[in-house]
């Protein structure tokens, strides 16, 4: 069995396999709230979402009430589809295609670390017509406006700081599914990295949204995330990796994470979507929240879904300085979007 | 429901700061009851890795050669204590890279200190068995002692954080001072062999590294120009 247990106030503390019954993930609950932290070798937000509805609405039954399937709600009663086992990214990886990796040297925003697995979560709720109302002012995506402010914020940050100027990249994850008409529930998402030069000029907000716009759109294609399957695969399908100890890939793994990973990003808008829920259990869900880990790097590391009409930012931050999600939630303010504010602080 | 005045967000009930700004919240309509927090108080921490263990695999790894060596040495060619060079290297390896692992806190003074006479300790060694010149004497133990001494100093300023400009000078000090005494040590022992002025060579270097780095630190335009043009 998993192991359920009551959730604490610092979240995405290590999931050990010994102490998890052998599980990669954990649930918690607290009050009317569910959680599930899962290791990101098992699944992404999207295989998150759906195991975790279908947790909700089962739980929902034992409680009497009648909760049908459909959204992200699966039929426990079904046994599971082969499309949702299946490893999609050794699928629809493009044999011999290479994609070029992010490269360090970008801006990132330290302060004062938290003492280790502590970290300050700020959840910001907004209505989903407003923030809607505004995309299309700016002719954008939800995602692309979010990620064309943290890209201003950052720029803005690093003006004030008269030191050389180097470039602000922000990872957007993508869910691939949409891409390739896919149902896994496995890992199946890559990451853009969305990367702008201040030291080309002075940006207004409206051309960081075009830009942000234009590339997000510009990228996203069968092509590329077949070639970026191919480079994720490179390693798993090399003949000696079965035969390497496990001790020198934890190392090696270790290595290559401090220096390809967080330190080539100043930060992440990873940006789960609709969540969507049979009719009849609507009532029943006040909001969902996607959580990313607070890193070890950078500060600015968000999630956001949204669930009926409201639709949550949650900030996990490794450091005590609150300013990058201040900045953030104020433009959004001053942008007209009413936002509510929740933490872990107090 | 309060906002902050500052940053215009909504905030719980209970919230007595915005956890954006910290500024206090000043709710005249505050409700009697208090509403609970959106996360609970227990926070978690999970056990740290038991460092002991890699002090036992890395023990293991080093002891088990010499002890065989030793044996080996014992029944073989008891006249030849070759095995001592075995176990010396083992017990100055343990030192080095096994004992840090046995500390629950970080010590970095007693482990400079204990390194500089391990490897004293291994040098001793050769000197005993081999009987070869004073070179010892006269050149290992006083380079030794400078070395702890540098490594101390280092240590205790390092013990603070400070910028990068004055962590480079330090080490640039550091070495001019090493490599100068080094060079004082190597003319005044008449048995060296090593050849002169490698050592005033790096000291005079670091020196003028130096000196060039405090004139910028002390010139507030040229550390603004180095800052822009850098990425210091």
């Amino acid at each position: 069995m998993p192991v359920i247990l009551e959730d604490t106030r610092n979240q995405c503390v290590p999931i050990k396999y010994s102490e998890s019954n052998n599980f990669l993930f954990k649930i918690f609950y607290y009050k009317n709230r569910l959680s599930i932290e899962a290791f990101h070798a098992l699944t992404d937000g999207y295989g998150c979402e759906v195991f975790l509805n279908t947790l909700a609405a089962q739980y929902l039954r034992l409680l009497g009430h009648k909760i049908s399937c459909g959204g992200s709600v699966l039929d426990i009663t079904e046994k599971p589809k082969k499309e949702e086992l299946e490893d999609s990214f050794l699928k629809n990886a493009t044999k011999g295609a290479k994609a070029s990796r992010s490269k360090p040297n970008v801006y990132h925003r330290k302060g004062e670390k938290l003492p280790a697995f502590c970290s300050h979560v700020i959840l910001g709720y907004m209505p989903v017509d407003k923030i809607k109302e505004l995309c299309k002012k700016y002719n954008c995506t939800i995602t692309e406006f979010f990620t064309a402010v943290l890209t201003e914020i950052f720029i803005d940050f690093q003006k004030k700081e008269e030191k050389k100027q180097k470039e602000i990249s922000i990872q957007v994850p993508v869910n691939a599914r949409n891409q390739f008409k896919n149902e896994t529930l496995r890992n199946f998402s890559v990451c853009y990295s969305v990367r702008t030069d201040p030291t080309l000029g002075d940006y207004t907000f409206e051309e960081i949204v075009r830009q942000v716009s234009l590339y997000l759109r510009y990228i996203n294609n069968p092509k590329t995330l077949g070639a970026m399957f191919a480079s994720n695969i490179k390693l798993e399908a090399f003949p000696l990796m079965r035969v390497i100890p496990l001790v020198i890939k934890d190392l090696a793994i270790g290595i290559s994470y401090a220096l390809t990973a967080e330190s080539t990003t100043t930060a992440l808008f990873t940006n789960l979507g609709k969540v969507t829920l049979p009719a009849d259990m609507y009532e029943f869900v006040e909001s969902c929240i996607l959580m990313p880990s607070p890193g070890l790097l950078n500060g600015g590391r968000m999630g956001a879904v949204s669930v009926g009409n409201t639709f949550t930012v949650a900030v996990a931050n490794c450091y005590n300085d609150t300013d990058i999600e201040r900045e953030f939630f104020r433009r959004l303010v001053e942008l007209g979007i009413p936002v509510q504010i929740e933490s872990n602080l107090f | 429901m309060p906002y902050c005045v500052k940053c215009g967000v909504k905030l719980d009930d209970f919230t007595p700061k915005c956890p954006l700004c910290m500024t206090d919240v000043i709710n005249p309509d505050e409700p009697k009851e208090k509403a609970d927090s959106p996360f609970p108080e227990r926070v978690s921490i999970p056990e740290q890795k038991k460092r002991k263990y890699w002090a036992v695999i890395i023990s293991v790894l080093l002891f088990l050669p010499s002890i065989v060596c030793f044996v080996v040495n014992l029944l073989l060619s008891p006249s030849t204590p070759w095995s001592a060079y075995v176990i010396s290297t083992s017990v100055l390896l343990w030192i080095l890279f096994a004992f840090p692992f046995m500390l629950k806190k970080k010590k970095p003074y007693l482990l400079i200190a204990l390194d500089a006479t391990a490897i004293a300790a291994y040098a001793s060694v050769f000197f005993i068995l081999v009987h070869s010149g004073e070179w010892f004497l006269e050149l290992f133990v006083p380079l030794d002692i400078l070395s702890l001494g540098v490594g101390l100093t280092l240590a205790k300023y390092f013990k603070k954080k400070h910028s990068r400009l004055h962590s480079i000078m330090a080490v640039l000090g550091a070495v001019t001072v090493f490599a100068g005494t080094t060079e004082a040590i190597l003319q005044f022992t008449p048995h060296s062999i090593i050849f002169d002025c490698i050592a005033i060579s790096i000291a005079a270097t670091a020196f003028i590294l130096f000196v060039l780095l405090s004139i910028a630190d002390r010139n507030k335009h040229f550390k603004i120009w180095l800052t822009k043009n850098f990425y210091f």
